[in-house]
């Protein structure tokens, strides 16, 4: 009881704390924070069916790009965008997962890697529609019944509402029928399938949704950043979710929030030594790989069975 | 009696060697099917074409009239086709009761639509009222709450039968049920199968090495050599059968 109140406060401290001390620049980082925790979320999915995507961030540049444009070519409300957006990347998804999930490990890693090179060149290389490697400029502000989001924090607390949403969504997924079906399927696939149940539906499933939410997170980034280039959607974005969730742990969705809560800061703490800042970083990887497969999530599990 | 399970000049090439060629015979309602051969005479891959594991290079399955040459593994298994494995196959982290309360989760949530098809049969009595009535048909009341994985090895293969029940097949195949199994064992699921076929009304369709096993509980027997059935009929006819005796029990082989 103590202990959840405990947990309660440090998590609402950490997450209030840019709002009090308000610097811009503290809450710009803070807001990448959520946005890419959301993104390390919908990864979380994908790896605890055993798939390696590196789609994802194309997923969320489809997501961040048709948010945009629909907002700045048809005018359409943004929360509409959002839907639409987010709809539309799902159904991409359905569509590439038929092909691409009927082939498990190596080769689905290189395949969504293909998928998103593709979409990358396309946002760099369509200019009339896309902007090309100069950008699409003027995304407007998040609008929704007739009130603009412009403050900085009110921004950094709806991202927050996001990234939480998605938390829970996730907790409640694996803790629900879904879960335990899930599960079964990564634990004996042929036992399984003897029983009645199409592995490939399900991995579908997953897939869809994963990428719904990476388009998600997309479009908040659109509205958060305003200004869209191909560099930010590349295929070192889903490297990086897939390091959030080393770090974090991906045994439990608290694994990939804890990861990006370190990552996404990290090259801002180490731009005094630049010249260090990746071999650190591979360092870190290294690390945890090597001695904490199960990422922070699992030190921690490990130190309070210690502790008892 | 009608015919349940039909097969119609089955044949399975692995590039040049071919591993079943030509089988055919028909299961019909109320019986125990035993499928009998040396090592190597094709058994498994016969019982993996049923079970939709591998393709047929030629001829065809029907099961109740309909044709499933083809079909895959799952769907297989949502005709009413349940199979057991030769090793033990649970999930050997969960319960007893979780493993059950799956195969039954499994059987009916086959794709993520059917899941919210059938969102109000989950966790219903009705479905409480199976798993105990599954778990006492197969002697496993006292160890609803023992984890899978901690059971010897010839209890796991039991609840493996378990599980494929609680999808409420029609049909059940079975990969050597006896492999691995002491004797005491060997006759505690042989009596199993019996009260499957008798209490339960299913068809069994058994692939199995113990030919003490196979002679007691089949009605039913076909014998395959080098992919080819060399004779089907009752325990007595194949017993006395010159050809099964001859190219596979050996000449001075005698029935224990």
């Amino acid at each position: 009881m103590i202990k959840h109140f405990a947990i309660g406060i440090v998590t609402l401290a950490v997450i209030l704390s840019p709002w009090v001390t308000g610097g811009k620049y503290e809450l710009h980082i803070a807001t990448m924070v959520a946005i890419m925790g959301m993104l390390a979320l919908s990864m979380n999915l994908m790896l605890r069916i055993g798939q390696l995507s590196m789609a994802h961030g194309a997923f969320m540049g489809l997501g961040a790009y048709t948010t945009a444009l629909l907002c700045m070519k048809l005018n359409m409300p943004p929360v509409l965008a959002i839907v639409i957006a987010g709809l539309m990347v799902g159904l991409i998804a359905i569509v590439l997962g038929t092909i691409f999930l009927r082939i498990k490990g190596i080769y689905f890693v290189l395949l969504t890697y293909a998928f998103g090179e593709i979409i990358n060149l396309i946002f760099q290389e369509w200019v009339s529609l896309f902007g090309g490697n100069n950008g699409l400029y003027g995304v407007p502000k998040l609008s929704a019944f007739g009130y603009r989001l412009t403050d900085p924090g009110t921004y950094y607390l709806l991202t927050v509402v996001f990234v939480a949403a998605t938390y829970l969504l996730i907790r409640k997924i694996f803790r629900s029928n879904i879960g335990a079906i899930l599960d079964s399927l990564e634990q004996d696939e042929p036992l399984s399938q003897s029983l009645g149940v199409n592995p490939l539906s399900w991995r579908i499933g997953v897939f869809a949704v994963s990428a719904m939410l990476a388009s998600v997170a997309g479009s908040l980034y659109a509205f958060k950043i305003g200004f869209l280039s191909p560099q930010a959607f590349s295929f070192s974005l889903s490297v990086d979710l897939v390091v959030m969730n080393v770090v974090g742990g991906a045994l439990s969705p608290i694994g990939p929030l804890l990861g990006a809560l370190i990552i996404v800061p990290l090259p801002e703490l180490l731009r005094s030594v630049k010249d260090y800042q990746l071999l650190c970083y591979g360092v870190v990887l290294l690390v945890f790989l090597v001695f904490f497969r199960d990422g922070l999530m699992g030190l921690i599990k490990k130190t309070q069975k210690a502790a008892i | 009696m009608t015919v349940q399970l039909e097969l119609r000049a089955l044949k399975k090439r692995f590039g040049g060697l071919t591993a079943v060629n030509d089988v055919s015979f028909a299961v019909q309602t109320g019986e125990i099917f035993g499928i009998i051969g040396p090592n190597g005479a094709g058994k498994t891959t016969l019982f993996n074409l049923i079970a939709g594991v591998h393709r047929p290079s030629g001829g065809s399955i029907l099961y109740r009239g309909q044709d499933i040459t083809g079909f895959s593994c799952d769907a297989v298994a949502r005709l009413g086709i349940a199979r057991t494995f030769q090793a033990t196959h649970v999930f050997k982290t969960e319960s007893v009761y979780e493993n059950l309360r799956r195969a039954a989760l499994l059987a009916r949530a086959y794709n993520p639509l059917a899941l919210f098809r059938h969102a109000r049969h989950t966790e219903s009595p009705a479905q409480d009222e199976r798993i105990l009535e599954i778990s006492r048909f197969i002697g496993f009341d006292s160890l609803l709450h023992a984890v899978a994985g901690t059971l010897a090895y010839g209890q796991q293969k039991v609840l493996g039968v378990g599980m494929a029940l609680m999808t409420t097949p029609h049909l059940v195949l079975m990969d050597e049920p006896a492999a691995g199994l002491n004797p005491s064992e060997k006759r505690m699921i042989g009596e199993l199968i019996c009260r499957m076929r008798d209490d339960l009304g299913l068809d069994i369709v058994l692939v199995e090495h113990d030919m003490r096993l196979i002679m007691d509980i089949c009605n039913r027997i076909l014998v395959v050599n080098q992919g080819t059935p060399i004779a089907i009929g009752t325990p007595d006819v194949i017993k006395n059968d010159q050809h099964v005796i001859d190219a596979y029990l050996g000449v001075d082989y005698e029935f224990a």
